[in-house]
């Protein structure tokens, strides 16, 4: 008759026998490194060797690079923002300026009055 | 290879029962089914049958739930055993972490066992694995017949176990050794784990 927990206790054995616990350990940084929006590459790069690399020392290398990345640094002088320069008014040509009083009059809708006011 | 994922703590192996047509693969994954608690396993998923035999493939997950730490999941799948379904076979062998053959002690099909057996080899070369390589048990099925229809164990394993795998003399009807071939399939897997290609 098979019995189920006795083939559990088994796998859990072949398992805990067969994990690496240096694997682990990585794994457990790289889940927790990326819960916090790390990239964690170079951790996933090291879960991929062939041998166990200085665990300790690639851990605690990633760990003051997340540091560094972090700390704020004092924000580089910014430059001023290019002055915008108004677009100058177009001079009316020469030509319209040389008799400006019978441009006016031209005008129809204040000829009349001008004319009044003169008179 | 087994696929580890110590970044979620997963082990997920792929197992494929193996072997001629009307073997007993399915009659295998039809008495796990059975057997397992309910919770542990998923559907048996026959895809396309006609009458008992598999044209398709059978697909059976067991879920361990956490072990030693890892959700541990074992995919078992058939391969439909009539030599004219040989893509079939080959497209369901991919990526198995290990290999059941399940073997019709009946004597008139000890020509069909070498044949199928020699099909796997050739899928597992075209995939480029060295058989050698790969966990394979194998399983002496139909062994309740009776002797004068029924090849011996010890016949058989002259004839396929030439490599000295785990065997099984078997009766997937009754459930003889049906778990102990699991068992043995699924040890060799996990014995593997500790090699650095499956580390995700």
């Amino acid at each position: 008759m098979f019995d189920f927990a006795d083939f559990v206790d088994e796998v859990a054995r072949e398992v805990a026998a067969s994990v690496e616990p240096w694997r682990l350990r990585v794994g457990e940084a790289v889940a927790r490194w990326s819960a916090e929006g790390v990239d964690v590459a170079p951790l996933e790069a090291a879960l991929r060797l062939d041998r166990a690399p200085d665990v300790d020392s690639l851990l605690g290398d990633f760990e003051r690079a997340v540091e560094r990345a972090r700390t704020p640094v004092a924000p580089a002088p910014v430059a001023p923002p290019p002055v915008a320069i108004p677009t100058q008014p177009a001079m009316p040509p020469r030509a319209s300026l040389f008799d400006p009083e019978s441009w006016v009059v031209e005008w129809s809708c204040v000829a009349d009055f001008l004319v009044d006011d003169w008179s | 290879m087994p696929l580890v994922n110590y970044v979620t703590r997963e082990i997920t192996c792929k197992i494929v029962y193996y072997g001629p047509g009307r073997s007993g693969k399915t009659t295998n994954l039809r008495c796990i089914h059975e057997q397992l608690p309910t919770e542990r396993t998923g559907r048996l998923v026959s895809l396309a049958t006609e009458g008992d035999r598999t044209l398709f493939f059978d697909f059976l997950p067991v879920d361990l739930g956490v072990v030693a730490g890892f959700t541990t999941r074992f995919q078992l799948y058939t391969v439909p055993g009539q030599s004219y379904y040989a893509a079939t076979r080959r497209l369901v062998l991919q990526g198995a972490d290990a290999v059941v053959f399940v073997a019709d002690s009946r004597r008139r099909q000890l020509d069909e066992n070498v044949e199928s057996f020699q099909d796997l080899h050739d899928h597992l070369a075209s995939y480029g694995i060295d058989p050698r390589e790969l966990p394979l048990v194998l399983q002496y099925n139909k062994q309740d017949l009776p002797r004068e229809v029924a090849a011996d164990p010890a016949e058989l394993s002259e004839l396929l176990n030439f490599r000295g795998v785990p065997e099984y003399a078997a009766d997937a009807l009754r459930g003889a050794n049906v778990f102990e071939t699991m068992r043995a399939a699924c040890g060799a897997v996990l014995r593997r784990l500790a090699k650095p290609a499956q580390a995700a």
